[in-house]
């Protein structure tokens, strides 16, 4: 490559080539190497890759006001089969923060990530027994206004938890 | 599609083989002389002369030889020249077109006593001087008979004679030398013969149509501005020359500086001599005083012989080479050769010496095209022939020119009895040169006047409005620039910061022409294609990070604007390369903003994020919209045709939409679930991307910023035309 270069100014230099640029050459030269320089200089548009995009929407961006989104629990769905809430229930929100930290209204806090595309992993500290304990759930749908979450119960059945953003 | 191919291969391959023949056959039939040589033979076909070639001995040319001299291409005879061509089957001898060669020169004494010069059937063409006898120059005898001497370019001489020898006065011998049939005709120069009347030169000179030839010189008469001039000196008895039977008609002094006939210059002689003697001859005219105006003699000047031209001939002699002496109206009237054709004539009458054949004359008819200009128009124009002996009656049966502007008439590939070439006629051609000196003299003053225009600036304005407002008297097309732009284009509304350099810069293109209405004014129209794009994660502006939007949209606009050049556009100057202007405009813009959701680019309008397709008393906004801008250029002229610049202008959209993001209430989730937008998912997502807290507030809101756009860059424009 080294050598390569200095053949090429040999060349330039031999040819006293610098010197017999014209004037019209010049121009065309810097009208060329403007150009050139626009386009270096015009913004690239930046994708969100699939997996930063699904916590963004989950926890947020962590621009100003926008550090965390709570979600409410809308409604629960086991085997398939519509859950009655009850009052608390209903009032239940999950609060993820942009820095991965986590809390509900039941006073547990602790950890968020998504290790992959759709799967949530929560890890608990609770409260009451200060023991750690981590779940994760399907993300089944996301967007900036609902959220539905599939976790595989111990008792073999399968709850769906549907969640609407309460900012 | 293998097939045609191949057929076109093969015919590509026959033309480049035929090509080639056509390359080796013309180089191996066409001979090229140079040098010296003892004896030199030219055979019949072409030869070309560069450089001067010697010929030491005795010089033959054959029959059909046809020889093209090349500047400075010349033939130098030092021993005898045979140029013997056939009635049917001349030699020529010709210049060629842009670069003539000289002609022959004959030099020096013969050892050989008896070598003559016998030149005979042989056309000169286009030459420089076709025949010069160089002073020293000496032969028995010179014969210079039945050729054509046709179109020399040269102006100083179509024949020069110099006297022989100093020593020759011993010599009790002479040259007999005989200018016999020969045909001088459209040449630029004389035949001068040194000494006319001569103890070693016995000249007869007679016989000879010389006809329609211009004479160089200037407006002041004298004796070397005549067709046929030489000197008649006391000093020399011993041959009077015979200068007999000969015509003269058409033979002009044409004015070395302006290109138009000053008058008839037929004869002119100086020397101690009485007179000499120049009888029966046909001098063109009738009229005695016509005639003598023609000749230059003791008349004019009291030192001259006394030229004895009557009797003359009133017509010339049937012997003489074909050509047309005399032109008169259809009525038989004489047609002035002063005439002024501006109304096309009906016809005329050509009164020649013999029975001339017109079957395939061309009859041209050439007048300018308007008051001023140097455009010409060639008509050809139909015509009957009528003859009646050898005068003949040419009827114009269609004719042209209403637009009466000078014009002249030509009638050449007039035939003789035996096919031979016979001088075109002319009429009206000294009008219409001194109609051309007029328009060129027009040409010149206004392209002065242009330079001067050019290099000096504008007077000073007495009236400055009125002075950068003067129409151009200019063609359409070379008002019209057309240029390419370049540089970056951005975004500057609802979704951009306050500073303009932090926001998203994208690639700008465009084309544009330009069109010169005044001197100071000029209408242009750009087609750009760019694009716009911003983000609210770029902004310093905390509210507008929290609102989160982004957006990217294609342009395409189409401008027009009117601007005002601080320069002149009429000067081209290099003290005044840079030309600055401003204007303002119209834009109509096609725009369609999109954004990325979850790596999939959406386009916005359709999905109705500020609430559009929720309400039905709304509707999703246009993708088309007006705006105006105000823009600067700063030019950079390079030549009186290229030019390169910097170009800035600031636009402002009618429409609040170009970043999709206007005066909305942010819309319920709910009512975009309930709606018939397909892409529910995406359309709240773009509604209000941070999912904030957002009831009751506007979409554009902290800013409430008018969309608009910055572009800037650079650009090369050119003129097309002149």
């Amino acid at each position: 490559m080294q050598k390569m270069v200095i053949s090429i100014l040999v060349f330039f230099i031999q040819e006293d080539y610098l010197n017999k640029m014209s004037l019209r050459n010049n121009i065309s030269y810097f009208l060329i190497a403007f150009a050139l320089v626009l386009v270096a200089a015009c913004t690239k548009t930046a994708v969100i890759p699939p997996l930063e995009f699904q916590k963004q929407l989950l926890a947020g961006t962590g621009s100003f006001q926008n550090t965390q989104h709570v979600w409410q629990l809308d409604s629960t769905k086991i085997n398939g089969v519509n859950s009655v809430l009850t009052n608390v229930q209903k009032n239940y929100k999950k609060t993820f923060t942009f820095d991965g930290g986590y809390s509900d209204t039941d006073n547990n806090t602790g950890k968020w990530e998504i290790p992959a595309l759709n799967k949530l992993k929560q890890t608990f500290i609770y409260q009451l027994t200060n023991k750690q304990d981590s779940t994760t759930y399907d993300i089944i749908s996301i967007n900036s206004a609902q959220m539905s979450l599939s976790l595989k119960l111990v008792n073999g059945q399968t709850a769906i938890y549907s969640f609407k953003i309460s900012n | 599609m293998l097939h045609i191919l191949h057929i076109i291969k093969k015919q590509f391959t026959a033309i480049m083989i035929n090509v080639l023949v056509c390359a080796v056959t013309q180089s191996f039939g066409q001979d090229t002389l140079a040098g010296n040589y003892p004896l030199l033979s030219i055979k019949s076909g072409n030869h070309v002369i560069k450089s001067v070639v010697t010929v030491k001995g005795k010089l033959d040319i054959e029959a059909g030889a046809k020889i093209e001299l090349i500047e400075p291409g010349i033939i130098v005879c030092e021993g005898s020249v045979n140029i013997k061509g056939e009635l049917n089957n001349k030699i020529e001898i010709f210049g060629k077109f842009n670069m003539e060669g000289v002609g022959i020169v004959i030099k020096d004494l013969d050892s050989n006593i008896n070598s003559t010069i016998d030149i005979r059937y042989a056309t000169f063409k286009n030459l420089q001087l076709p025949l010069f006898f160089d002073f020293g120059w000496k032969r028995k005898g010179v014969n210079i008979s039945d050729n054509y001497f046709l179109n020399n370019i040269g102006k100083v001489s179509v024949i020069q004679v110099l006297n022989p020898p100093f020593n020759f006065n011993l010599d009790s011998s002479y040259i007999d030398f005989k200018v016999k049939n020969n045909v001088f005709t459209g040449n630029n120069a004389a035949l001068y013969f040194e000494d006319l009347k001569s103890d070693h030169i016995n000249y007869d000179i007679s016989n000879n149509t010389i006809v329609g030839n211009n004479v160089y010189g200037f407006k002041n008469y004298n004796i070397s501005t005549n067709v046929l001039y030489g000197r008649v000196d006391q000093l020399f008895s011993r041959f009077n020359p015979k200068i007999e039977s000969n015509s003269f008609a058409f033979n002009y002094l044409v004015d070395n500086i302006t290109d138009t006939v000053v008058h008839l210059a037929n004869f002119g002689v100086y020397g101690t001599d009485k007179t000499i003697d120049f009888k029966n001859n046909f001098l063109g005219s009738t009229d005695k005083a016509a005639i003598q105006k023609s000749i230059y003699d003791q008349t004019l000047n009291y030192n001259a012989p006394k030229v004895e031209f009557e009797p003359f001939l009133s017509t010339p002699s049937e012997s003489n080479p074909s050509h047309v002496y005399e032109i008169n109206n259809l009525d038989n009237s004489y047609l002035q050769d002063t005439i002024v054709i501006k109304d096309p004539l009906k016809g005329l009458v050509l009164k020649a010496n013999t029975n001339l054949n017109y079957t395939k004359a061309k009859f041209v008819y050439t007048y300018f095209k308007d008051d001023s200009s140097l455009k010409l128009v060639d008509t050809t124009v139909t015509y009957d022939v009528q003859p009646n002996g050898n005068s003949t009656k040419l009827t114009i049966t269609k004719n042209v020119n209403a637009s009466k502007k000078v014009g002249y008439y030509k009638i050449g590939d007039i035939l003789d009895p035996k096919g031979g070439y016979v001088p075109e006629v002319k009429v009206g051609y000294i009008a219409y040169l001194n109609d051309l000196r007029r328009r060129k003299l027009i040409a010149e003053f206004l392209k002065e006047k242009k330079t001067e225009d050019s290099l000096k600036l504008p007077p000073p304005p007495a009236d400055s409005i009125k002075n950068q407002f003067q129409k151009i008297e200019a063609p359409l097309k070379s008002r019209l620039e057309f240029g390419l732009y370049n540089g970056l284009a951005i975004f500057n509304g609802t979704i951009s910061q306050g500073s303009l350099i932090s926001n998203d810069k994208n690639l700008y293109n465009g084309i544009n022409i330009n069109y010169t209405i005044f001197s100071n004014i000029s209408a242009s129209m750009t087609i750009a294609s760019f694009k716009l794009s911003n983000s609210d994660a770029n902004s310093n502006n905390n509210e507008q990070q929290a609102r989160g939007m982004s957006f990217s949209t294609s342009m395409l606009s189409v401008s027009t604007s009117f601007n005002y050049d601080f320069v002149d556009n009429r000067l081209y100057t290099k003290a005044k390369r840079i030309r600055p202007s401003i204007g303002v405009g119209l834009d109509v813009n096609s725009f369609s903003p999109s954004g990325i959701y979850n790596g999939v680019e959406y386009k916005l309008q359709p999905l109705g994020t500020g609430g559009q397709l929720i309400d039905s008393t709304k509707k999703a906004y246009s993708s088309l919209a007006l705006g105006y801008f105000f823009n600067f250029k700063i030019k950079y002229q390079i030549n009186r045709f290229n030019s390169i610049g910097l170009h800035m202008s600031i636009h402002k959209s009618l429409s609040d939409y170009l970043d999709d993001v206007g005066p909305d209430l942010y819309p319920s989730i709910d009512k975009i679930m309930n709606s018939k937008v397909d892409n529910k998912d995406v359309a709240i997502y773009f509604s209000n991307p941070t999912s904030r807290n957002v009831v009751g507030q506007y979409r554009n809101s902290p800013n409430n910023a008018k969309d608009g756009y910055i572009n800037f860059g650079i650009f090369y424009s050119r003129r097309l035309f002149k």
